[in-house]
Parts: C-alpha cells; structure tokens; sequence
C-alpha cells in the first residue's frame, strides 16, 4: 500500500471530503452510553504511535486534547465524554462525532479566513466538523499554502489555520478508521462471487479476505470455463469489489493496532499492512483482529454484544503484544492517567493556597499551617507518584524531555522548600510551596497542551542521542536539579523584598535573617548541582559530539547559572552584598535559570535541537518581568528607606 | 616596593576582581549566546571567547576584555586569591580543592585551544583513509602531478592565506620547486561561476571563470574558500593565473622544470596513525518514525599489517592514538552506498574536565557540608531563643 505523507493525506482527504457513507448515516442517531467496562476494555487496547506502543487511552486523551485544548468534552444533551468514550464515538459514531463541537479555535479570524460563519460565539471558541463543513475546501487550500512555509516564519492565525486542518485530517481519519469494516463489496454483481460469497453484498473486507486462498487456486479456471460475456461481467464484478476494497481500506489507516507476524519487525500495521499479509493467509491471527473489529462495528447497536466482542478483541490483541514484550506497561499507563496525579497535586496546591490566604485574614488559628503543610505535602507526594510511574513506564530516569523537566523542578523544589521549612520551622518556606506548586503544575499543564499538539504525546521517542540512561540519570538529574534550587532561591529572594515592601514582620530581624540564610543555603545546593551537572554535560558532549565544550547555546546557558551563583557567592565572601543584596541577586539569578532552561531554547540554534520548544514564550517573558518588577521595587524601598532613616537622624541630631 | 608589590597581589587576587571578571564573562557568554543566532558558532567563539578586546556596536555598544583576556586574568585571580593568598585552615580545604578544579578546567581549556585540532572521517561503505580532514581550516597543497605512486606534498597552512585580502599577496617558495607561487584574493564563501555581464567579478577572470564572493554562512563549515593564483617559473620563463577554489574537482596545473604541478585549496588534513575501513553502517529508525533511534558503525582499524574489527556507535567512541572517533552522522550516496561521518578529534586533555569535576564536586561537599550540618544544629538554638515551635 502506498505511505501518503501529511501532505498528501491532507490533500487526498480534502478531495475525498465524501458525503458519509449510506450505511453511517444511521449512527446520527442517539446511542446508549458506554459501559464502564467497554471504556475500561477499550483503554486497554494496544496501539503503536510516535514511536511506542501505547493504550487507546493514551491516543485518545492526547488527540482529544490537541483537538479540543481539554480532556472532557460536554455534549448538547448534558452527557460528559472523557477521553475513550470520544474516541470509541469518533470511530464507530462518526455521524453523531461530526456534531460534537470539540474543534477548538483560538481566534475567530481563522473561521473568517476560511469564509465560516457562525453567529453568537466568541473570539476563541469550539466548533464541530459540521460547522466546519463549509469552508473545509478553504481550509485545506490554505493548509496546503502554509505547509511550504517554515513553522517559525508562519503568522499566529498561518499558525492556527494548520493546527485545525490538521486537527479536521486527524478527525476525518478516525472517523473512516473502520471504512473496511462498513463497506459494502458488490460481490453479488458476479456469477461466481455471488456463489462464493452469497447473493447480497458482502459487508466488511475480512469475508471476502478469508475466501481469498479459494479464490487463488480456483478462481482463474472457474472464469476461464464460463462464455466470454459472462466473463466480462464477473471481471467488472471483480473489479468493482477491488476498487471498493482499496478504497475502504486506504481510507482505513488512522490506527497502527495490528502487531506484526514476527519479531523482527518492530513497525506495527494500519489497516492496509494488515490486509496485505492476512490476504497471504499466512497469519490468521491478523484476519481474528480484522475480522474482530468488523463484529464491533456490526454490534454497536446492541451493548452487551459490543462488550462481548470487545472482550475478545482486546484479549487477542493483548496476548499478541504481550508475546512481544510490548503490553506490560499498558494497563500501568491507563492507571497512571486515570490517577490524574499533576492535575490533583495541582488541585492540593491550590486548596493549600487558600487556606494560606485563610492564615493572612486570621492568623491566630494554629491548626490553618498545619493544613497548609497537610496540603502541600499531599501535592508534593503526588508529583513524586507521577514522577516515578513515569519513570517505570518509560523505563527512564525522571528527565528525559523539557516537560519532564517542569514536574521534576516542580516537585524537587516543594522538596527543597519543605526541607528548608523543617530546619527552620518559622513558616517562611511553607507560605511558598503552596505558590510554588500551582504554578509548576499550571506551567506543565500548559506545555503538556503544547506537547499535545506538537510530540502528540509526553513520553516521545528520543532522538540517539538521548538514548543513554546513564547521562539522563546523571547530567540531566544534576542539571535540573540546579535550576530548582536557584529558582527556589529566587522565590525566597522575592519572598523577603516583598516582606520588606509590604512591613511584614517590621521589626523582626531574625526572621530576614533566617530568611537570608535560607536563600543563601540554597544558592550553595543550586551551586553544587549547577556546576557538576555543568562539567558532567560536557563530559557527555565530549563522548558523544567529541568536545567537552563547544560554547552551544544550551551550555552557555548552565555556565551563566554557575557564573551567576558563583558571583553572588564571591559578591558575599568580599563583603559587596548583604541581605539585600543577596535577596535582589537572586531574584536576578531566577531569570538567569529562567533563560537557561526554556529562553535558549527560543533562539532556535544549536546542537539541542531535540529540546526547542514554542508557545512557552509568553510564560517566560512574564516571569522576566515580574522578577524585573521586582528588583525594581526593591531599589525604590531601599531608596524610601534610606531616606527615612536620615531624616529621622536628621531629626534625632535637630533635637539633640 | 614591596607594599606596592603586595598592593598589586592584594588587587590581583581580591574578591572584587573575581567579581568584576566573572561579570565580564557572564556578559561574553551572554552576548556570545545571542550573536550565534544570527553569525553562527564559529563567528561568535572567535568574536567572544577566543580573542582578546570585544568591541562592539550592535545589538549595544560593547567594548569588554575578550574570552582569552578574561580567562586568563580568571586564571591569575585564582593563583594569587585562591592559591596564595586564601586562609589556610581546616574551613578553607574545601574552597581550595574547588580552586584546584577549576585551575584544572582552565588548564584543559587551554590545552585544547592551542593544542589540538578536529575535524571529520567521512567513509563510504568498504572505503579506508587514514586521515581526517577538518571543519574550518583550508590548506593550499602543492604536489609533482607528473609523478606516479605516492607524492610529496607541500603545504600551506590556514594561517597564511586568510589574511589575504584587500589586495595583500604573499609569495610562496620551497626548496625543490622550479617555481614561485603568489597567492591573494582571499574569499571566505564564493562561487567559481563562468563570468558573465550579469555579476561583478571578485577574482581575475581566468579562462572565462571568476570567483563571486557569497555571504558567509553562519555555519562556517559550509562556506567554500577561494583564492588567485600566479605562478611565475624561476627560470624566467612561464607565468600563469590561475584560480583556486575549495569545491574544485581538479587541481590548478602549472609547467615548470619539466614537470607538471599541481596546486589545490582544500581543507586541511590531518593523518592518523592507522587506517580505518567502513565495513558496515546501519541506522535504525524508532518503529513509524523517521527519527533515528541508534546509527552505528562497523569499522576495521588498519595498523602495522594488523587488522582490528570494531564498532563505533552513538556515546561509545573509539579512542586510539590519541584520536577519539565518534559516531557523528550519515548519509547516503547517489549511487545508494551509505556513509558514515565519524567527528574525529585529537585532544591531549580529553579526560581533564572529568577529573576537575570529581575534584571541584568533592571540594564544594567538604565545603558545603560542614555548614549544613552547623547551620541544622544552629536552628534548635535559635527556635529556642525566638519561641519558634
């Protein structure tokens, strides 16, 4: 079968922009929901994409949220679909899929682009396929255009106009993904077909695949022995079905869900791969899976035969993954993402947040900071959870790509922050790790969308030279774990200018002073990490690009975090800073973390390539002016306070 | 004049200048970081790290001690405040193993500024050289080309052409040569096209063709030298112009003492010490993807009539001679052949930068660990004191 590229696929479906086949118009109609147990047999089926065999699940929750911008998606008539449900709608409902409105588009100058217009909705608001419809023939005509311009070049709306066609191809693709289980063949055209394979039209491929050994031994002598009018009609006969097969079956493809006969072959099979070698009649286990997805899309109208068959079905395609090795991590995986776990740390983090708010309005009440460590310890405990099902599904140290990076710093930091609290004990660190988590978590929340639409997924293959757990566990941990701690000491450094901006605990000395030997004892741990995850990056590059030092944008910025936390040290140790000078570099030193592990990556150049990232832009340029924001405040308190202090000793010397 | 002497290490060695000039290569690398966007790497470490003065008028105006200037200054702060005069005592020890990791970091650099060279293998499958040729650096070769079997070449090295520009020449004699070479008009990026009335020329038109000078490409290994040639005969006789050009398929000719010679602009080679033969190159794919989950390479290393099988692969060098051959891309011939790209590196200080880090990571936890630990035993005091419960 013939591999179209995106493009091309782009193009084919835009002309191929059918009216729905007779036999799916019937699936408009309401249908009865899913079991809990089809969604949970249905999650569990493997699926090869981006590199790794995943579960539905998995597929459904990362196209869903590339699609839609979420996870859940509210239909007309109340009912709420998660993400299997959708995709099980999308596949055997596609009438009723065409209706749901799960197209989000962030500006509606891309629907007036496209010549769409649909009254009373926002700037940025969902849409469905049926509202679509009309200006799809645009929509792919300027997809088309855009496709030859380089992703950096293109406007924000070039930008949004290929997002949704591609979010309409990958919809349309899911929706023909059981074309070869609906299409009827006109078997019944031909004499001796229709003596095969009865006298109505046969519905589905895998029938008339299972007739295909007969057909090859007697088929040709059968034809020969008939009057050559007969025979030109059993050849249109014949080549009617062929052209509806083909079609049926290349339309088919969304889905690598057929592992391959053997071992060797590591790519799992579409539709069509499927089709080639069950037609071989060499692996009859492939025809069980073809014909088992063919009894589904006969049976979604009845619920407990659907179960029944999809029980079959995901039985046989776990035993042929499992023979390969590649169904152990999968029901794990669907447990992972059931337990949401970031998106409930962030949920802790955030009730922590309030009751921190709660102690600002009463803080007589003892028992409120203990709830906010209760909270945050809970938020903290379920990123480590996330972290280390990670890491075991992967079979992975914790940091392998930049998301990975933001739970690990995350996560790291609520660590660090909770073990300066548990030193100290005077409440300082613990009114920050609240704060901290939400916006780790609110930060992750918004590249995994941006993972979404561009890896398809947040455990990506990695690129050859990522393929070493050794430095993963070592350089990147190490790394990373420096660019915790000086964002830690950053938010320390914040926390006490904003103290001192706001006469928080004016008077209290040793409190700033705790404060400052915290923010200076962080600085230290981000300096140890920074500078062995530093020479260790180099001793990486020196095994794998043959230098220890090439001055590439990625390591110039873990030197600048080592530059910056060895000044302030050496800015200390002589006496030129002292509290506030230390809380100020700090918050200085945040950005500098700030630009070294997402803002080099915007430039675009280098040899770390795998790590470049878009869209985090805004984020980054926020946090430079806030830390900006605030280093400036602290000059004017320090101007204000200095010039206090001397007219009140201008005033102490007038009245002496 | 010794409180001067003493005045001058007490400035050499202070914090403020340790400051001023971790400040100053803070600055570097920044600047540097943001000036490969639009230059490339190889523009920006020879502006930044690799020169003395920055003077610069844009994105802002800039004159700051370069890389080397503020290495070494670095260096001697290190000496002198963190060697000499530092306080030795049981709370120092820490710093000071630091101090000794990062003279050892700084030595290797050196070390590898000055002391090594790089540059690539490229082999087809079942090709063997025993020399690499590097990334940045051109050389002008000179050989007998009337000769069979093996040639002795003469070399002009990197550094005597590139500063043939603005109308400088500079002649070129060895002993044995029956002529005298002058070369000039040095381009970093041209074209040898033929000359036409649409382009200006930026070399002597010879035989119709003519160098035309391109941008250079931020990506130094992609610009393509050129130069003019004149040879003159010593016996007074012939003289010709001629063009070099790095992409040339054949060498500049020239007819001299009875013989033909050859001249060609290349990049430099450098030999090994054995030969390397690629017997095998395979890459694999992640299943689906056309993203390139390992390459490796089966090689034969060639050495005194030995022959030695051995794989390379992504992270797993071979380090031999001197050379470390690593694993650095692939391609594929017109004629479908596979070739591999080995980066090939000489650097006497390759395993330097380890060694520094086990150093400066052990001095900072014999420094850091030990005010950890007081800091804990203080808090309890100090809850204590302040009521903190």
């Amino acid at each position: 079968m013939i591999q179209l590229t995106r493009l091309g696929r782009l193009v084919l479906l835009a002309a191929l922009l059918l009216p729905a086949p007779a036999a799916a118009q019937e699936d408009a109609a309401p249908r009865a929901p899913w079991s809990e147990r089809v969604v949970e047999l249905a999650a569990e089926l493997p699926i090869q994409e981006g590199g790794r065999v995943k579960p539905l699940d998995t597929y459904a929750q990362f196209r869903m949220l590339r699609m839609n911008g979420k996870r859940k998606l509210k239909l007309a008539d109340g009912e709420k679909l998660t993400p299997t449900p959708w995709l099980l709608d999308c596949i055997f409902f596609p009438e009723r899929a065409r209706g749901y409105r799960h197209f989000l588009v962030r500006d509606s100058a891309v629907l007036d682009a496209i010549g769409v217009r649909v009254p009373e909705r926002k700037k940025s608001d969902r849409y469905s396929f049926d509202e679509l419809q009309p200006g799809l023939d645009r929509l792919f005509q300027e997809a088309g255009r855009i496709h030859k311009i380089e992703a950096k070049e293109r406007s924000w709306i070039e930008g949004q106009l290929y997002a949704l066609a591609t979010n309409v191809r990958d919809f349309e693709d899911l929706t023909h993904a059981l074309e070869f289980a609906r299409v009827e063949l006109p078997t019944h055209e031909g004499p001796l077909l229709a003596a095969r394979y009865g006298a109505e039209p046969l519905r589905g491929v895998t029938g008339f695949l299972a007739g295909v050994p007969g057909l090859r031994t007697d088929f040709a002598a059968e034809l020969e022995a008939l009057p050559e009018e007969a025979q030109e009609v059993e050849n249109s006969a014949l080549e009617d079905v062929s052209r509806a097969f083909s079609q049926a079956v290349q339309l088919s493809g969304a889905l690598a869900i057929f592992p391959p006969s053997t071992l060797a072959e590591e790519e799992w099979l579409r539709v069509d791969g499927a089709v080639d070698q069950a037609a071989s009649g060499e692996d009859p286990e492939l025809l069980a899976l073809l014909a088992g997805w063919e009894a589904l899309e006969r049976a979604k109208g009845d619920p407990a035969t659907f179960e029944r068959e999809l029980e079959g079905l995901q039985g046989r395609a776990a035993q042929l993954a499992a023979r390969r090795g590649e169904y152990e991590k999968i029901p794990l995986e669907v447990r992972f993402y059931r337990g949401d776990y970031f998106t409930r740390a962030l949920v802790f983090f955030l009730g922590a947040f309030v009751l921190l708010c709660g102690a600002w309005l009463a803080p007589r009440m003892g028992w409120i900071p203990k709830g906010v460590a209760a909270l945050s310890l809970v938020g903290t405990l379920l990123i480590v959870v996330g972290v280390v099902l990670r890491c075991i599904i992967r079979e992975r140290p914790p940091i392998s790509t930049l998301y990975e990076t933001i739970l690990f710093v995350t996560g790291t930091g609520a660590i660090v922050l909770f073990l300066a609290e548990w030193f100290t004990r005077r409440r300082i660190a613990l009114t920050l790790i609240p704060i901290w988590g939400a916006l780790g978590l609110f930060l992750a929340m918004k590249y995994e969308l941006k993972e979404a639409g561009t890896a398809g997924d947040t455990m990506p293959a990695l690129v050859a030279v990522l393929d070493t757990n050794f430095w993963l566990a070592t350089h990147v941990t190490t790394i990373t774990l420096g660019y915790s701690a000086g964002l830690v000491a950053a938010f320390l450094g914040m926390r006490w200018i904003l103290s001192k901006l706001l006469g928080l605990r004016r008077g209290d000395k040793e409190h700033y002073r705790a404060l400052t030997r915290m923010i200076y004892g962080v600085v230290c741990f981000g300096l140890f990490f920074s500078i062995v995850g530093t020479i260790l990056g180099g001793i990486w590059a020196n095994y794998s690009w043959g230098r220890f030092w090439g001055w590439d944008p990625k390591e110039n910025g873990a030197l600048l975090i080592c530059l910056a936390e060895i000044m302030i040290l050496h800015l200390r140790l002589g006496g030129f800073i002292r509290d506030f000078g230390l809380a100020v570099m700090s918050v200085l030193n945040g950005m500098v973390v700030a630009f070294s592990w997402f803002g080099v990556n915007l430039l675009g150049v280098g040899l770390h390539s795998y790590g470049f990232t878009d869209g985090i832009a805004l984020a980054l340029n926020l946090y430079y002016v806030l830390s900006l924001a605030v280093v400036f405040a602290a000059f004017v308190w320090k101007e204000i306070s200095r010039r206090a202090e001397q007219a009140a000793g201008d005033a102490a010397t007038a009245k002496s | 004049m010794r409180a001067l002497l003493e005045r001058g290490l007490a400035v050499l060695g202070s914090y403020g200048l340790a400051c001023l000039l971790l400040l100053d290569l803070f600055l570097l690398t920044f600047f540097g970081t943001l000036h490969q966007v639009e230059a490339g790497l190889y523009d920006a470490q020879k502006l930044y790290f690799e020169s003395w003065w920055v003077v610069q008028r844009e994105p802002i105006p800039l004159v700051l001690p370069g890389g080397l200037l503020c290495m070494g200054l670095l260096a001697v702060n290190l000496f002198v405040g963190g060697f000499v005069r530092i306080q030795k005592s049981k709370r120092t020890v820490g710093i000071l193993v630091v101090h000794v990791g990062i003279a050892l970091l700084l030595a290797s650099g050196f070390v590898k500024l000055y002391h090594s060279d790089d540059g690539y293998l490229r082999l087809r499958e079942g090709q063997a050289s025993d020399e690499y040729v590097s990334y940045h650096l051109w050389e002008v070769a000179v050989w007998d080309a009337s000769q069979r079997g093996p040639v002795t070449e003469h070399v002009i090295p990197h550094e005597h052409l590139v500063d043939l520009t603005d109308g400088k020449a500079r002649t070129f004699w060895k002993a044995g040569l029956p002529f005298e070479l002058e070369l000039s008009g040095f381009l970093r990026n041209c074209e040898a096209l033929p000359k036409g009335p649409m382009w200006q020329a930026d070399s002597p038109v010879v035989g119709d063709f003519a160098l035309k000078r391109l941008e250079d490409d931020p990506e130094n290994e992609n610009n393509v030298a050129g130069l003019t040639a004149r040879f003159r005969a010593l016996d007074g006789g012939a003289t010709k112009e001629d063009l070099l050009w790095g992409f040339e398929f054949h060498p500049a000719t020239f007819d001299a003492g009875g013989k033909t010679w050859a001249v060609s602009l290349r990049k430099a080679r450098y030999p090994m010490p054995f030969t390397i033969r690629l017997e095998d190159f395979r890459k694999e794919d992640h299943p689906g993807l056309s993203m390139a989950r390992s390459y490796e390479s089966d090689v034969t290393k060639l050495v005194g009539g030995l022959e030695r099988p051995i794989r390379i692969q992504m992270n797993e060098p071979l380090r031999d001679g001197g050379l470390v051959l690593f694993q650095s891309s692939f391609a594929m011939d017109r004629d479908g052949t596979e070739v591999s790209v080995f980066s090939v590196v000489r650097n006497p200080s390759d395993h330097w930068p380890l060694y520094a880090c086990i150093v400066i990571g052990l001095g900072l936890v014999i420094a850091f660990l030990p005010k950890l630990f007081k800091f804990i035993r203080a808090q309890g005091p100090r809850r204590a004191a302040t009521g903190v419960s």
